[in-house]
């Protein structure tokens, strides 16, 4: 694959939330993922590993309370977002770097007309008058796929169903032509047809506008169809980069691996249970001193309790593993990671 | 569509004031003390004042006195004041008017400072105007409206001789005079109000703050300043459209006070003078418009709510 130009580059993020009388949360330890030109990116991992809490530090958007250590960086041409004034912020927000949500019933304001919505980011970026915004809305909502845009811009979101607002979402992310798209989610509350549908539209508009994505998702089939490369996270930190075709192929990480092969499969004898991670993800507010993964991995050793493993480069793909999956998962480790 | 609606609303009125009225009929029936009396002093013979009890239709039943007083009620005719004789509807409605232009003015007071303080307060979170925000809506509900009409009426009338002590003009005689007289009970009147709505658009907003098209908004790159004003304030409204509502309602009882304390001669005045007096011809149709009022007021809200929120559609 040809080395495409860096347009995102996350190093050493580390977020955390203090809150007086309780211990400070490690919500984010030590991010570091690139994002180039026109890539597919997603980030995986389950509820609560911090892949919310990175993107939203992408923008600027995560709660106030949720301060970053001083040598995290995020890398958008060549500044520094963490470091970046408010108003700096805002300019780079829906015109630059734009983001889609996980919930579309929600994400819409109620009392705000869907033509009203989608031209203000426009009028706020790009100097546009409101006849012309609105021409330009017309087109975007035309290309999601939105039939009689004319008369849909004058709805209420309420009139709309939850995948034609997503619709609506990701032609109002994508109006100002952004370098990056952030999607959040962005099929998690939708029917799986409709998921489907989406995720289409949101490939077809990413190749015609040369914009590259962030995919935030749990969902390995979502990643399997999206994705070029995949960063997945684990309590906190990014435990595995790879690029997807190698990563389904040969996961390193024992959690990798867990995951996949916790998904179901029509193979097999239909009474075999669905294997699953045992145990639990430990606590922000007390992390372990080695692997955070050490409680519930099949590989660990005594190293693992007392060392962190950080990000390391292991044959042209990084993880952070003292014991990475090598040669192929063994029979009887497939059996202990059921359990 | 509408009318359909309005109709509805309207014939679902009808029952609710022979009901409300009925029952005031009822109440005041038992209030200790004798009309008759009343009019005619101690001395009165037991001959006289049975005369005037009939005159009056009080030696009949309380369906037959509630009869008639409703079928003259139905045709435009309150009946006519035990005491003065004026016609109960013309004093009611005088009444009223003044009683109306003062609560209007205390709820409008209420409604732009309550909601302007809630808003700069969430636009500067910790500033000075959030802490005095935070004061006036624990001050205004903590200090009772007899206390504080008395303590304006120290200072700016009686100490600085600013604005009159009492009395009443009305708006359509002459515009200054009105505010100029109807100031400082309005803010006395107002103050709670200002201080629940205060505390209800805060949060109102503070919630509407969490929710995902704010951060919607924000992703588009807006400032907190627009995202307030094109995003939130709409959408914090809504409860305290409500909240107005019903203080409406609330003020329409508490005038009573306010109005005695600056002798305007109000509906509430007139309320208290008709139950000393036992002028219950006088009570009743008092009673009869606060009603009609406030179900009128109920109404007006909903009308302002569905035009707030699009997804409000009444058939």
């Amino acid at each position: 694959m040809s080395k495409r130009e860096t347009l995102l580059e996350i190093n050493n993020l580390r977020a955390f939330a203090e809150k007086t009388g309780e211990p400070r949360s490690q919500l984010v330890n030590s991010v570091n993922f690139r994002i180039d030109k026109g890539e597919i990116v997603a980030l995986v991992g389950e509820s609560g590993c911090g892949k919310s809490v990175t993107a939203l530090s992408i923008l600027g958007l995560n709660a106030a309370s949720i301060e970053y250590e001083s040598e995290s960086e995020i890398r958008f041409h060549d500044e520094n977002l963490l470091q970046l004034s408010d108003r700096k912020l805002r300019k780079l927000r829906g015109n630059d770097i734009s983001m889609i949500f996980q919930d579309p019933m929600f994400s819409l304001n109620p009392l705000k007309k869907i033509g009203k919505q989608m031209t203000e980011a426009l009028l706020q970026h790009k100097a546009a008058d409101v006849r012309t915004a609105r021409q330009d809305a017309e087109k975007m909502i035309e290309r999601v796929g939105i039939t009689d845009p004319k008369r849909q811009l004058d709805n209420y979101p309420y009139q709309l169903s939850g995948g034609m607002r997503q619709r609506v979402m990701i032609a109002m992310a994508l109006l100002c032509k952004p370098e990056l798209l952030i999607a959040d989610e962005p099929t998690t509350a939708l029917d799986v047809t409709i998921q489907a549908q989406i995720l289409e539209i949101m490939k077809d508009l990413q190749q015609e506008l040369d914009v590259s994505i962030l995919l935030i998702t749990h969902d390995l089939g979502v990643v399997a169809e999206m994705a070029d490369r995949v960063v997945v996270m684990y309590s906190g930190q990014v435990v595995e980069e790879a690029d997807v075709y190698a990563l389904f192929e040969q996961p390193l990480h024992p959690y990798t691996n867990g995951l996949l092969t916790s998904v179901p499969t029509l193979e097999g004898e239909s009474d075999e249970r669905i294997s699953a991670i045992r145990g639990t993800v430990p606590s922000p507010q007390e992390l372990p001193k080695g692997c955070n993964f050490y409680d519930r991995c099949t590989r660990r050793t005594d190293r693992c309790k007392k060392e962190e493993p950080l990000l390391t480069n292991h044959g042209g793909r990084n993880v952070a593993c003292w014991h990475p999956v090598v040669e192929g998962v063994k029979d009887d480790e497939r059996t202990a990671i059921r359990n | 569509m509408f009318l359909r609606f309005l109709t509805k609303r309207l014939l679902y009125v009808i029952p609710m004031l022979f009901i409300t009225t009925f029952i005031v009929f009822s109440f005041i029936l038992l209030i200790p003390g004798d009309p008759a009396l009343a009019i005619l002093g101690e001395n009165a013979s037991d001959e006289n004042l049975a005369q005037l009890r009939a005159q009056l239709g009080l030696d009949q039943s309380l369906l037959v006195q509630y009869w008639n007083w409703l079928t003259s009620a139905l045709v435009g005719d309150l009946g006519e004041s035990f005491f003065t004789g004026e016609s109960v509807q013309e004093a009611v409605f005088s009444r009223m008017g003044i009683t109306f232009q003062l609560v209007t003015t205390a709820i409008v007071i209420a409604f732009v400072f309550g909601t302007t303080l809630a808003i700069v307060s969430m636009m500067k979170p910790g500033s000075w105007i959030d802490e005095f925000a935070r004061l006036v809506s624990t001050m205004g509900t903590a200090i009772p409206n007899f206390l504080l009409a008395m303590l304006l009426l120290a200072v700016f009338s009686l100490s600085l001789g600013w604005l009159p002590a009492t009395g009443f003009i009305s708006l359509f005689d002459d515009p200054i005079g009105f505010v100029r007289s109807v100031l400082l009970p309005s803010i006395a009147l107002g103050a709670v109000g200002m201080a629940q709505i205060t505390r209800h658009m805060r949060s109102a907003l503070i919630e509407v703050f969490e929710t995902d098209y704010i951060r919607t908004a924000f992703s588009k790159g807006l400032s907190v300043r627009q995202t307030i004003f094109h995003h939130g304030i709409r959408n914090a409204i809504l409860p305290v459209v409500t909240t107005v509502g019903i203080l409406y309602g609330n003020l329409m009882g508490a005038t009573v006070v306010v109005e005695t304390i600056f002798s305007i001669p109000g509906i509430g005045q007139l309320a208290v003078d008709s139950i000393m007096q036992r002028d219950f011809a006088m009570l009743q149709g008092v009673v009869l418009v606060m009603v009609v009022i406030i179900i009128v007021i109920n109404f007006a809200t909903d009308i302002i709510y569905s035009l707030l929120d699009p997804r409000i559609k009444y058939e």
